[in-house]
């Protein structure tokens, strides 16, 4: 996948044991794009938090729909699942994991659609 | 750096309920209650050299796979166990970053191991094994078998096999710290606390156990130290764990 590529688009059900799928998307698309293991492995563990919230307390037959998408900053995967209810709070160890994982990341929700946002940025080697 | 204070939160209920849920409100929770656990092995470790940032994830992520992996009905207390797998990670972090030696797992590489595993297993067990078998046979996670299997049929290596820029040629640290868990032995893993069964074993299975728990070396790594077949090494070291069980339970 390149930046100019169409996106990905992932639609698993609301549930903890599926999100295995969301993390290995991530994982292929994001080595797809050229990061390297750190980075992949970073990606991992946010689109594991920031979905875990999106399905907190959702319905049995809810889905979460994730949309991976290369930029030129790097990957963009956002993520949404309808879930009446729902509150875009985070927890503050999921908090710190985002922030340590992510370069930005946002949840929020629209009417009965709680979503989230996240980016990483492709690496700049530090020497 | 217990807390007994009876008027602490019900944590041994937290637990029996998250390991039955795996309810991640409830991880959250744990991990929270016992970040102490993590921020003291951050201070013992922050004058190596490795940015605070790093390490402060290293721990966090490291108490996380002891929260994702601790039996309470195991007798250990949590803060032991945390502090065992919290300081394993670390040291195996600063080792790995010194010594560079680490065999780097890229999943085409373990997609070969996977092959002679699965090969095994279908010979011992007469049957396919199941993706969780062999993780826990290759000492890994199931969500690296599962790439494993995927860089076996790709038509080119993506990147995720490749160095880049930067990367210190070793394998990425949330394979080192969410894939570690030795499936059918984490029940045994909790109770490395007892030394002294430790010290009863054959000098060999000593040894094994030694380099499996407390270095935290892989199978195949220990393996290839001390010169035997990685199924045979599993042997052993089920063996010698089964034995400690055994006499724990006397």
């Amino acid at each position: 996948m390149s930046a100019d590529e169409s996106p990905v688009r992932l639609v698993i059900p609301a549930q903890a044991r599926f999100l295995r799928l969301a993390r290995l998307t991530a994982a292929g698309i994001a080595g797809d794009l050229g990061f390297g293991l750190e980075a992949i492995e970073d990606l991992r563990v946010a689109v594991d938090e920031a979905a875990a919230i999106l399905i907190e307390g959702a319905g049995t037959d809810a889905e979460i729909e994730l949309v991976y998408r290369g930029t030129e900053a790097g990957l963009v995967i956002e993520g949404s699942c309808e879930n009446p209810g729902a509150e875009p709070e985070i927890h503050p160890v999921a908090r710190e994991l985002l922030t340590m994982t992510a370069d930005d990341y946002s949840v929020y929700s629209t009417g009965d659609v709680i979503s989230f946002r996240l980016l990483k940025r492709r690496e700049v080697s530090s020497g | 750096m217990s807390r007994d204070d009876p008027r602490d939160p019900p944590v041994a209920e937290w637990f029996v309920e998250y390991r039955r849920t795996g309810d991640r409100r409830l991880r959250n929770q744990l991990v929270e209650h016992h970040r102490h656990v993590a921020d003291y092995f951050v201070r013992r470790y922050s004058r190596r050299g490795v940015p605070a940032d790093d390490l402060r994830q290293l721990a966090l992520l490291a108490i996380i796979h002891a929260v994702e992996r601790f039996d309470p009905e195991m007798g250990v207390a949590f803060s032991t166990f945390a502090s065992r797998t919290i300081d394993g990670e670390l040291k195996r972090y600063f080792r790995d970053r010194t010594w560079s030696v680490r065999p780097p797992r890229r999943a085409q590489e373990l997609h070969l191991e996977l092959r002679r595993t699965d090969e095994e297993l279908t010979h011992r067990l007469r049957r396919a094994p199941t993706i969780a078998e062999l993780a826990a046979a290759l000492d890994v996670s199931e969500d690296h078998v599962l790439e494993a299997l995927e860089a076996g049929t790709a038509h080119q290596a993506t990147s995720l096999d490749q160095p880049s820029p930067g990367d210190d040629d070793g394998a990425p640290r949330g394979e080192r710290l969410l894939s570690t868990t030795d499936v059918g032995f984490v029940g045994v893993d909790q109770q490395m606390v007892v030394r002294d069964l430790l010290a009863e074993l054959p000098e060999r299975e000593r040894t094994i156990v030694y380099l499996r728990f407390f270095e935290n070396l892989t199978q195949p790594e220990i393996a290839e130290r001390v010169g035997v077949s990685q199924s045979y090494l599993s042997r052993i070291l089920r063996r010698a764990l089964l034995d400690m069980k055994d006499r724990l339970g006397e």
